[in-house]
């Protein structure tokens, strides 16, 4: 084995110039299929981020009725002793929330909202926890101030530090109204959700709604896949309430997931392709320029297996190299890439497709090591043919030549 | 669509200035002197502009840089809670009427001959596209409450007819923490007879939004009232509405009934 | 050993023989069928590839274009100066009737006035703010898709009579039939009233709408607030959106004073945005399969000139200058070119002009294609563009590829040559 593989070495060597050529364009095609992976996969996740972390979380367990008409009245008691036991790591944080359509004043302004009661220390599972604030966050679920989203208050025309005035339905179906200060302001690279979103202590809204229920309570999970088994045991812990997860509760995004994974093997399937007719016609070169040597082989005895072998193997040492050279290309770019790609310019747009304004390329070393793999199967594949012609040449022809 | 939010002491302050004909007619100005307590002078001055009831007829005129018109009406009120307002003039406009009745505010229409129930979201648009809001007109003396009053300063009116001047105090009113009143404050100004000369809204930077102006002081039903006042809108240039008392009566007896839905819709009339 | 040379022997007869070059190229691709079969079919994979993609994505941003401007906004409107940013009741277009007439001369456009006021929606007990919208139906199915959208009931056929939203209608708890009545202010102050009845309901898809629109007659709105003969908005649709553009000028000519004309891109940032966010990832994509295929083309040439050094090397000791033989070989890359071009494009049109026909339907993404304003069957568009700028990339990019291993041949010392390989 080792004599084939200084065999398969020395031959390559003998054509420098066109293996060279050969490299880069494998290390062109894996660079290029891993980086623009990187950015699908950027895509794909922050669409799933923007959807999970949009207030819905991995799973939800709502009241019945609550989906259709977000009232007061469709709502649940939460005691903590109620949370199923799952498995530690599965669970990256959980938080029960008030939320209930509301109309904000200002002194000018008057908008229809949501209202959202929230225990702050538990909202590093939704878009609020990560949110720039101008101002202060809330400091506790007593807190009786109010997070307005940054676009919301310019409409509004307040600023941090004033007062607005907030009506909504209380439990007995009449309407409550109080004054709340604006503890600070949230950008949310997205005006859809700062329009709608206006977060204040959840104890506060209790009091105020004269409740001690809540509307919602949303699970995250530490990978996607988690959130089956956290969803069977919710709905066991949970029977006479609706339990969903994010692909039920927004199944565009789920589909369009799903979508971008299909991409990937498409766009891998094609960029290779584009590399095949090269990759063969370099095979069969390298090979056809042998003929006597291998016929000279054969002729001595050696076996056709082993010529096959030795055939792939040469093809398999060069797109192995290529392969290498490629990944690492593909890393210096997802490095210089990795903090994201700024598209502000196209926000709209890009909160229409359901992303955020920054693209934040996602590297997985599961595509990594499928792309590296694959290729490294296509080049054994391509080899066949070359390997396969070379063989069917009868010794004594091959001597001929 | 940009409605203004103007919580003024609008129509039931109009309705109820009075300082209360016993009192004037049995006690000199002095003695009606308030005390230096602003709440126990805001809450004489509300309650002397209220009566047990009042029936008036007054005109609105609504004012804009293009454009001006003017409307009648009358209205009755009793106690703080019950109010009707309806329109008598011009002809598009006759039968249009407003019911208070506690919390809750219904409108009417003879066109369509329908009442329609005030939804709390809709409490700060403009009402028949004049400078109050339906806030305004349903506005309670609850609402001080709500505030925390200080006095700012006493000055001395300009001698009246008879050569005698008043003190004129100036109050703040600046709403508590949670109140749901979207003002910074709320500036009075009230006359020793308990006369409201003017209030002003400020927004929560102290910017002063609209000004609610008595332009004439008289006599009226037996009471020295304000005969003729003004909301201005201080933000925009040529805007305000006027409100003129024609006639006015107090303590006249009214039927329950008349505060009810069924008699905005069949617009009785005591 | 016999060897065919592949190139003209410099003879006085041959100087002035172009079409020799032409005919030797060929034959010359042809001594290695193989390779010359894989080298064209890399370039027919790319430019099928590449041409088939570029017209469907052409399809697909026209498509989406074609939607979001037929779904509500229309492929441009004209308001007052103000009513974008304030959107007053006051802010409104006038005279409606005359600037609508004239409008109409416009071959191919429809022109749909719209008057739009905020109101109070009250059914029974409940109510509800909520804006109606006056509008001509007739007009608005020849601009917009919205008022297909009826889920129960029908279009109101009359002034008397109202298109409700179904979320609407359920916060209200109204069904068909019930009598919806609409609250106001006026145009100059006063009271604007309506009392219409539910002649149908609508789901359009976007909550956010279905919550808040309500639909009746234009002149219905303009009497019961105090309009005269205006509107808020004019809502412009050419048959053909490609219309939209030439006739801009001719629009903006005939507006009022305080009117300002907006196209769908001022009206839709969102779609602009998202088409150039994917032309641009498109060009990514496109990119790399042509550097990756021209790779392929760089290394056929190397193996070309390898193979052919030892007859080079003849030819220059023959005289032949170094010139000649690359312009030979260039014109085998254009042969090679060539044949691989027409291949993919035989395809490439064929499959455009199948999909053109049946359309690709988006199955399950139907939904979602609703959502994105997308049509449920994508159609390719039929573009020169699309189809040639493929080809003419992989054109200049082979015959780069052909010149620069050509190159070589200048540095070829004859006496080495003879003795390669």
């Amino acid at each position: 084995m080792k004599l084939l593989f200084q065999l398969s070495i020395r031959n390559l060597l003998r054509n420098k110039r066109r293996n060279a050529m050969l490299l880069v364009a494998i290390a062109v095609a894996v660079a290029g299929v891993n980086a623009s992976n990187t950015l699908l996969r950027g895509y794909q996740y922050g669409m799933l981020e923007s959807a999970i972390n949009n207030l819905t979380g991995h799973v939800k367990v709502m009241a019945e009725g609550y989906v259709d008409d977000p009232n007061v009245k469709h709502s649940f008691q939460l005691n903590s002793e109620q949370l199923p036991q799952l498995p530690v790591g599965m669970v990256v944080g959980w938080a029960d929330r008030l939320r209930v359509p509301a109309v904000i004043m200002s002194e000018r302004e008057t908008r229809g909202i949501e209202l959202v009661g929230v225990d702050p220390a538990k909202e590093s599972i939704s878009f609020i926890g990560e949110a720039k604030i101008e101002g202060e966050f809330l400091q506790g679920a007593d807190d009786g101030r109010v997070l307005v989203g940054k676009e919301l208050a310019r409409q509004l025309q307040t600023a941090v530090g004033r007062r607005l005035v907030l009506i909504a339905q209380g439990a007995d179906g009449l309407n409550r109204e109080r004054g709340y200060r604006i503890a600070g302001t949230y950008d949310a690279e997205g005006t859809g959700l700062e329009k709608n979103y206006v977060f204040v202590g959840l104890n506060s809204l209790q009091a105020l709604l004269e409740t001690e229920a809540v509307t919602e309570l949303s699970v995250r999970v530490d990978r996607e896949e988690q959130r089956l088994p956290a969803k069977s045991a919710l709905r066991a812990a949970f029977p006479d309430l609706q339990v969903k997860d994010w692909r039920e509760l927004d199944p565009q995004v789920a589909e369009m997931f799903k979508f971008a994974d299909a991409s990937l093997f498409i766009w891998f399937f094609l960029m290779m392709g584009a590399l095949t007719f090269g990759l063969v016609n370099s095979l069969i070169a390298a090979v056809m320029e042998r003929v006597k040597e291998l016929g000279m082989m054969r002729a001595l005895g050696m076996q056709n297996s082993t010529v096959l072998v030795q055939v792939v193997l040469e093809s398999i040492i060069l797109m192995t190299v290529g392969v290498v050279l490629g990944t690492g290309i593909s890393l210096l770019i997802y490095w210089s890439i990795a903090d994201g790609i700024d598209l502000s310019a196209y926000a709209e747009g890009a909160e229409m497709v359901g992303v955020s304004s920054i693209l934040q390329p996602v590297l997985l070393s599961e595509d990594v090591f499928l792309v590296a793999v694959m290729s490294i199967i296509l080049g054994i594949l391509a080899s066949f043919y070359p390997a396969w012609r070379v063989i069917k040449i009868r010794p004594l022809d091959a001597l001929r030549r | 669509m940009r409605p203004r939010i103007y919580a003024a002491v609008g129509f039931l302050l109009l309705t109820w200035f009075s300082t209360g004909s016993v009192l004037r007619a049995q006690a000199p100005v002095q003695e009606a002197a308030p005390d230096l307590d602003p709440y126990a002078l805001v809450e004489k001055a509300l309650d002397l502009t209220r009566s047990r009831s009042s029936h008036s007829k007054m005109s609105m005129t609504i004012s804009r840089p293009t454009w001006q018109r003017t409307s009648s009406l009358v209205a009755w009120t009793r106690g703080r809670e019950d109010s009707l307002i309806r329109f008598t003039a011009p002809a598009k406009d006759a039968g249009n009427a407003l019911l208070k009745q506690g919390d809750r505010m219904w409108t009417y229409n003879p066109k369509l001959n329908r009442n329609i129930r005030l939804p709390s979201s809709m409490m700060s648009q403009s009402w028949a596209g004049s400078d109050f809001s339906y806030n305004d007109l349903s506005r309670s003396d609850k609402y001080l409450r709500h505030y925390e009053l200080s006095l700012q300063e006493v000055t001395l009116s300009d001698g009246d007819a008879r050569g005698g001047q008043q003190r004129v105090f100036t109050i703040d009113a600046v709403p508590k923490e949670d109140a749901p009143v979207v003002w910074g404050k709320e500036r009075m100004v009230i006359r020793e007879d308990f006369v409201m000369l003017e209030v002003t809204y400020f927004d929560q930077s102290m910017v002063p939004v609209k000004r609610l102006v008595s332009l004439e002081i008289g006599e009226l039903g037996g009471r020295t009232m304000a005969t003729a006042m003004r909301m201005d809108n201080l933000e925009e240039p040529d805007t305000f509405t006027e409100v003129r008392y024609q006639d006015i009566d107090f303590d006249l007896p009214l039927e329950d009934r008349l505060f009810t839905v069924f008699a905005l819709q069949s617009g009785q009339t005591p | 050993m016999t060897q065919t040379l592949s190139l003209p022997v410099p003879t006085k007869a041959s100087k002035g023989d172009t079409g020799l070059t032409w005919r030797l190229a060929w034959r010359n691709l042809w001594r290695n069928p193989r390779r010359t079969w894989l080298t064209a079919g890399g370039i027919a994979f790319a430019s099928l590839l590449v041409t088939l993609s570029m017209s469907l994505q052409q399809g697909s941003y026209d498509a989406m274009v074609s939607s979001a401007t037929g779904f509500y906004l229309g492929q441009a409107q004209i308001n007052h100066v103000l009513y974008e940013e304030e959107g007053k009741l006051e802010q409104t277009v006038a005279p409606a009737d005359e600037l609508r007439r004239s409008l109409e001369q416009v071959p191919g456009l429809h022109v749909a006035p719209r008057a739009q006021v905020f109101a109070l929606a009250s059914v029974g007990q409940r109510s509800f703010g909520a804006a109606v919208v006056g509008v001509d139906f007739e007009v608005e199915q020849k601009l917009v898709s919205f008022f297909d959208r009826v889920t129960q009931g029908r279009l109101p056929v009359d002034e008397g009579e109202v298109l409700v939203g179904e979320a609407l209608a359920r916060n209200l708890g109204a069904q068909l039939g019930d009598e919806l009545v609409l609250l106001g202010t006026g145009k100059e102050g006063g009271i604007g009233a309506l009392a219409l009845t539910i002649a149908g309901l609508y789901d359009s898809g976007r909550p956010e709408l279905d919550r808040s629109l309500v639909f009746t007659h234009l002149a219905s709105v303009q009497n019961g607030f105090g309009l005269g003969d205006e509107v808020h908005a004019m809502v412009l649709g050419f048959d053909e959106i490609e219309a939209l553009a030439p006739n801009l000028p001719r629009l903006s000519r005939g507006l009022p004073d305080n009117a300002e004309l907006r196209t769908w891109q001022q009206l839709l940032p969102e779609v602009v945005q998202s088409i150039e966010l994917d032309r641009i990832s498109a060009v990514l994509f496109y990119g790399s399969i042509l550097v990756l295929v021209t790779f392929s083309v760089v290394n056929t040439f190397i193996m070309i000139i390898f193979e052919r050094t030892r007859e080079f090397g003849m030819l220059l000791a023959l005289g032949t200058r170094p010139g000649i033989i690359m312009r030979q070989v260039q014109a085998e890359a254009l042969m090679m070119w060539l044949v691989g071009t027409a291949i993919g494009l035989l395809l490439s049109n064929l499959l455009v002009g199948w999909a053109a026909v049946q359309g690709i339907p988006l199955g399950m993404m139907e939904e979602m294609a609703a959502q994105y304003y997308m049509p449920s069957r994508l159609y390719p568009a039929i573009s020169l563009y699309a189809m040639s700028l493929a080809p003419l990339v992989l054109l200049v990019g082979t015959q780069l590829a052909a010149f620069f291993v050509t190159l070589r041949v200048r540095r070829l010392k004859p006496v080495e040559a003879l003795r390669a390989e």
